[in-house]
């Protein structure tokens, strides 16, 4: 009996010295220094050196009410009411060249990559949010207050769902049978449509809106205008 | 409202992605890093570059700038219905479609034959996960009279137990609601209610009573004696509030649940499947749960039956099939209670 407890607990050790490791191991490919930037920092920097074609919207955002003003979008946190993330609005120019880039994208992507590709990088996708599902779920928990117990299980079923949409959709978009009629072969081809714009708002006034003016002044409001 | 960043993401670009369409998200301005590491992630996979695009704004006529671009094929909005029929009118100049998924008012109805205690711990965790904030939420609940009294004493007995607090704690179960604005709309809800006469019968729980000062926390909060005069039973209250009203039987039950503009969700809960399944029938909701509420939380797909016209990811299947017009298709979901019970705890939806 001691010895089986003993060996429990020895292999508890032994596990628990294993995690710790591949912690650290993790922790040290993702930056460049065991000590780490806050997650989203240290996130954001390794995408932006991997690949560029992300729209990082950086430029002055020009309203119709004042268009010497900078638009910043800033987070404030559930927990603490303090700001936790900024970005720069985008402006409509911005924009313009984004739907542009998108439709380039979407001739060459729908064209060239074949559903079984594509699948395979849906497929790939999942496996990288699985793997990072701990990291990402203290993100949700940071920026919505959801309770960390539960928000890596967010990731890992968004994960789950992708790969259950993959395995769906060679049945779903596969040629539909027309009436048969001696001398013709009739169908119903599915093509996919081109640039979808995907919309999220929340509710109206969790955010403050700060506005820098050419001068400098620091101006901030509450949204009340956004669609929610 | 995109209370669940991944899932309501994942939903959208996934099938727009495998049918071979290209994407542009704006993603909610509380939670702005989630798309950056969805990008992130898509292309380490390997999806070529400008595929999946995003950006950042909460300008309204910026957002319309680009529905009105000829360039844009296709437009999914999740958000409130205010919000929604903005989108529609914008988009209203040009052919172009549209897809709209908007908020709810959830009802539940608990029938005499149930498990009270099964009942009140599923009931309680459909309209207070996530603080009650998901459009799939319980946001009204009805019990049949004989069991009335019954019901609201687990629910108390439960809820006695609930930790709020700090949600970087893994006890916490119920952190802050989105904002200080959301906060105060919740209580405004509570305090009409008892304004108009109904009862906050929460229970007393050191949790709730001491909660992290400097965040948005509102306490889970049992409300009885509601009527159809209060907001907190006809509007969407989206927190942690569960107003029980009695009802006489399974007719007063259907007439209430269905005095409601907004038909998301339903759920009954009984043991009586047939039954269940007749009343199913009879609410005016796009799904109808027997014996589950919907929430992205652990709780098992498993021994349950679908029935119905549709799938089992509506909108995503919307994506998949060219993004096309969804037709009024029923989704009813059975739960064998018997079964329920030995869900394990870390199954997903």
């Amino acid at each position: 009996m001691f010895n089986v407890d003993l060996n429990i607990r020895s292999c508890t050790y032994i596990i628990f010295i294993i995690i710790l490791y591949m912690y650290l191991i993790n922790e040290w490919k993702l930056c460049d220094k065991a000590i780490c930037l806050p997650l989203t920092v240290r996130y954001r920097q390794e995408l932006l050196s991997s690949h560029q074609p992300i729209y990082i919207p950086t430029a002055i955002y020009e309203t119709t009410e004042n268009p010497n003003m900078a638009e910043v979008l800033t987070t404030i946190s559930p927990i603490t009411n303090a700001p936790i993330h900024q970005r720069d609005a985008a402006s409509p120019s911005h924009l313009a060249a984004c739907a542009s880039a998108a439709q380039a994208a979407f001739r060459t992507f729908s064209r060239t990559v074949t559903l079984a590709q594509r699948k395979e990088i849906v497929t790939k996708f999942a496996d990288g949010l699985e793997a990072h599902k701990e990291a990402l779920g203290r993100e949700i928990t940071e920026q919505m207050g959801r309770p960390v117990r539960y928000t890596p299980v967010e990731v890992a079923t968004g994960a789950r769902r992708a790969r259950y949409l993959a395995s769906l959709v060679d049945k779903v978009i596969e040629d539909t049978p027309g009436e048969p009629e001696e001398g013709f072969r009739r169908f119903v081809k599915k093509e996919p449509i081109g640039v979808v714009l995907v919309l999220f708002p929340w509710n109206v006034g969790f955010q403050r809106r700060t506005r820098t003016a050419l001068d400098g002044t620091l101006i901030v409001d509450l949204w009340t205008s956004i669609p929610t | 409202m995109d209370q669940y960043p991944y899932l309501t993401l994942i939903n959208s670009i996934v099938p727009a992605i495998l049918t071979g369409n290209a994407v542009i998200v704006k993603p909610s301005p509380q939670t702005p890093a989630i798309i950056e590491q969805v990008a992130h992630h898509f292309y380490q996979a390997g999806l070529p570059t400008n595929v999946l695009q995003y950006f950042h704004s909460g300008s309204p006529a910026t957002i319309e700038s680009l529905i009105r671009s000829p360039a844009i094929n296709h437009i999914c909005f999740t958000g409130s219905v205010a919000g929604g029929l903005g989108v529609q009118r914008a988009a209203a100049e040009r052919v172009v479609g549209v897809g709209l998924e908007l908020g709810g008012n959830d009802a539940a109805y608990v029938r005499p034959d149930v498990d009270l205690r099964w009942a009140a711990e599923e009931v309680i965790d459909g309209a207070i996960f996530n603080s009650g904030q998901s459009c799939c939420a319980i946001e009204r609940v009805y019990v049949h009279e004989s069991v009335y009294d019954g019901f609201i004493a687990a629910v108390r007995d439960v809820l006695a137990g609930y930790i709020v607090g700090d949600p970087f704690d893994e006890k916490t179960q119920i952190g802050p609601v989105i904002s200080k604005r959301a906060r105060e709309a919740i209580l405004a809800h509570v305090q009409d209610a008892v304004a108009k006469g109904a009862r906050d019968e929460t229970p007393a729980n050191a949790t709730f009573e001491n909660m992290p000062p400097a965040g948005n926390f509102v306490k889970p909060t049992l409300l009885t004696g509601v009527t159809h005069d209060m907001a907190v039973m006809r509007e969407e209250t989206f927190g942690p509030i569960i107003p029980v009203a009695k009802v006489k039987d399974d007719e007063e039950a259907i007439r209430l649940i269905n005095d409601s503009d907004l038909g998301l969700t339903a759920s009954v809960w009984s043991k009586d499947m047939a039954k269940a399944e007749e009343l199913a029938g009879e609410i005016e909701a796009g799904t109808v749960f027997v014996n589950r509420s919907d929430f992205p939380a652990p709780v098992g797909m498993l021994k349950k039956v679908r029935v119905g016209a549709n799938n089992e990811l509506g909108s995503c299947m919307d994506g998949l099939e060219k993004f096309g017009a969804r037709g009024y298709a029923v989704e009813v979901w059975i739960r064998s209670v018997h079964e329920a019970q030995e869900l394990p705890s870390e199954e997903l939806p």
